[in-house]
């Protein structure tokens, strides 16, 4: 290059350097405008929902494109009035987002709150915020939120409900005319030595049916069992103790327990003080049940329901004072400590299983093989679709039929 | 003053509890007994307050003398209140947008919900157990509960412990993007269907069903462990805590360097 032209060009590159800094000193000197608003805002019923539901979406304002001119956007809710102009409506703040989301087509916005009123008509509007002010975009017509009674995006579910419920209650007819063969469970052959024991030694029966309510399966399993254990216990004139931590769960357990010496011929010792309330404070249970378990000394130690932490000072309290235990519960946190501290354990299906197994009702192990025919589908199902995915990830095109996963998706839907 | 109290109370109590270790003795059999009742006393009011209160009282309807005797100590049976032709919502009338004259003047309108009358009513049926004539009464809630949780739990339990954990179990043996993912897979699928077959309980475990069904305890037993160590560690976390007040909070309001 030429030394006139090498001049020439670095006086044009200061030149060019000097506009750089003098443009934006004065595009700060004028005053910000608004950014444009987002564009395209649509609202829908949210599907397959009990209402309260709006979803939103709506594209980017065309100024949200990192320059800093938009800052965020808000979404506004009102009650729709027929002849009243929008700007007249009592509007509400629902939502913001955050600008920035560069790249994406269309941002949503999921409004639920029971503040919605189910068929009542609303309007929708979403501002793009920025330092010069806001700009709106307003939904064109109203939208009403509405319940669905089913969830069809969940009709799986309802046909295992129905295959494996038909499956139980054919079984269940079954086992009345046939006899059904159950493998046996070391823990529930020991009820009735655990129960012997006591009433060698003269010392109670210690039953705790978990610190749950009776909303939950695992207490409605425990309390089942009660019904077994307090037949034995009246058989065998042994004192039974059963603390609980529920208000419900003694008021069913007395009328189970109540029923057993019934059936036993002894209701004569049967009384209501037999199943007490405690508390139902977790650790306060634990401390009044540890309490009764030294001043008692019972020689067998049922646990059989819902546990929590509790489950380790109660079963390590009855090991220490010598008495055999026999746990039972579905909370997997729980079985290793039981397994550790008590004699037997009953596993989580193992438990479920046990009313049936110590009642030997027919209809109760008929539903036994009902669900195990359940574990057979699911298990086959499980083969199917492993060799079926596996059959997909080396490249083999299967139709859409064929699409085993999706039999199982429970994840869509609300 | 009343802090420290406080805390020497709760260090005693502590200490009480702790006494167990030794053996069952006066100062255990006191904490033991202090606890239980005053947690039943607590929970009964808990229970009151964050369920029947707001669940019940807030949805069946009351006369408005009853209402207005008791508003200052709740709102929750109160859904608007129209005032002057205008709507406020409920908690106007403690946010102070409306001045105790206008709350005066205010209708203060109930939000009633037929539906909630079944369970006031299931719940009044509870208290039939005192009378002994009608006492099989008390039997009907309890059915309702029974019925109602083993309808709920039959749809959670199969989501939760059938299709979702076969869902994630369906996962590819070949064509994964590394060797260890396969492997990972298959391991998974092994401890699941062993699991089953363990858990299967009307066929014999013998032969190779037997075969499944020990390796199935093996996972369970594995799985166990590793839940037992977990869970120790939190527990003797726990222990730490209380530790930690009795050395921090307690030795410190004796010597001065804590509280």
């Amino acid at each position: 290059m030429k030394p006139g032209n090498a001049r020439r060009a670095a006086l044009a590159v200061l030149f060019c350097l000097s506009l750089a800094s003098v443009i934006p000193a004065a595009a700060q000197d004028l005053p910000a405008a608004p950014p444009a608003p987002p564009l395209d805002l649509t609202a829908e019923d949210t599907p397959n929902d009990r209402g309260h539901a709006i979803a939103l979406s709506w594209v980017l304002s065309p100024d949200d494109d990192g320059s800093g001119r938009v800052t965020g956007y808000s979404v506004w809710r009102a009650v729709y009035r027929p002849g009243v102009a929008p700007a007249d409506l009592d509007w509400t703040r629902v939502g913001s987002h955050s600008a920035g989301y560069l790249g994406d087509e269309r941002l949503t916005h999921s409004d639920v709150s029971d503040d919605i009123v189910n068929n009542l008509p609303y309007l929708y509007r979403v501002e793009a915020d920025g330092p010069g002010g806001a700009s709106a975009v307003l939904l064109p017509a109203s939208i009403m939120a509405r319940a669905q009674w089913f969830n069809r995006a969940r009709w799986n579910m309802l046909l295992a409900v129905l295959v494996l419920s038909a499956g139980i209650m054919y079984w269940i007819q079954k086992a009345q005319t046939s006899d059904i063969y159950l493998r046996p469970v070391a823990g529930l052959k020991a009820f009735d030595e655990a129960i012997g024991r006591a009433t060698e030694m003269g010392n109670p029966v210690l039953f705790v049916p978990g610190i749950m309510d009776m909303d939950q399966i695992e207490t409605l399993a425990g309390v089942s069992i009660l019904g077994y254990v307090g037949k034995m216990t009246a058989r065998y004139e042994t004192p039974l103790e059963v603390p609980v931590s529920r208000s419900l769960v003694m008021a069913h357990a007395r009328e189970v327990v109540k029923e057993s010496y019934l059936q036993a011929g002894r209701p004569d010792l049967y009384n209501d003080d037999m199943i007490h309330y405690l508390t139902d404070d977790q650790f306060g249970y634990a401390a009044a049940v540890d309490g009764i378990m030294l001043r008692q000394k019972p020689a067998a130690c049922f646990y059989q329901g819902k546990f929590y932490a509790e489950s380790l000072i109660l079963a390590e309290t009855g090991n220490s004072i010598g008495a055999i235990q026999i746990a039972g519960t579905a909370s997997p946190a729980q079985l290793p400590f039981f397994i550790t501290a008590c004699d037997y354990t009953l596993i989580g299906e193992e438990f479920f299983a046990a009313s049936a197994y110590l009642s030997q009702e027919k209809r109760a192990i008929g539903s036994i093989r009902g669900q195990d025919v359940g574990k057979l589908i699911f298990m086959v199902a499980l083969i199917l679709g492993v060799f079926l995915v596996s059959l997909e990830a080396v490249g083999v095109r299967l139709p859409g039929w064929l699409d085993i996963t999706a039999l199982f998706d429970v994840s869509s839907g609300g | 003053m009343s802090e420290t109290i406080g805390i020497w109370c709760a260090a005693f109590l502590t200490l009480a509890i702790f006494s167990f270790l030794y053996k069952d003795n006066p100062f255990y059999k006191f904490a033991e007994h202090l606890f239980t009742g005053v947690s039943a006393a607590y929970w009964m009011s808990v229970a009151f307050w964050s369920q029947v209160h707001p669940n019940l009282c807030g949805n069946i309807w009351w006369p408005e003398a009853f209402v207005r005797r008791f508003l200052e100590f709740t709102y929750v049976w109160v859904d608007r209140v129209e005032l002057d032709g205008q709507t406020y919502a409920a908690n106007a009338l403690i946010d102070g947008s409306l001045t105790p004259e206008m709350i005066q003047r205010a209708e203060l309108v109930n939000h009633v919900h037929v539906m909630y009358y079944i369970p006031l009513i299931l719940g009044i049926l509870f208290f039939t157990r005192l009378i002994p004539k009608i006492a099989y009464l008390s039997r009907w809630p309890l059915a309702f509960v029974m019925g109602m949780a083993a309808g709920l739990r039959l749809y959670s339990f199969l989501q939760s412990n059938a299709m979702e954990q076969i869902s994630a179990t369906i996962a590819p043996l070949a064509g994964t993007p590394t060797v260890a993912e396969a492997l990972n897979n298959l391991v998974v699928l092994i401890g699941v269907f062993t699991g089953l077959v363990y858990f299967y309980f009307s066929r014999e475990h013998k032969g190779l069903f037997g075969g499944l069904s020990r390796v199935g305890v093996y996972f369970l037993m594995v799985s166990f462990g590793a839940a037992f160590g977990y869970t120790v560690m939190a527990r003797v976390s726990l222990l730490l805590g209380r530790f930690q007040f009795l050395i921090h909070d307690w030795l410190g309001t004796m010597t001065g360097a804590g509280g």
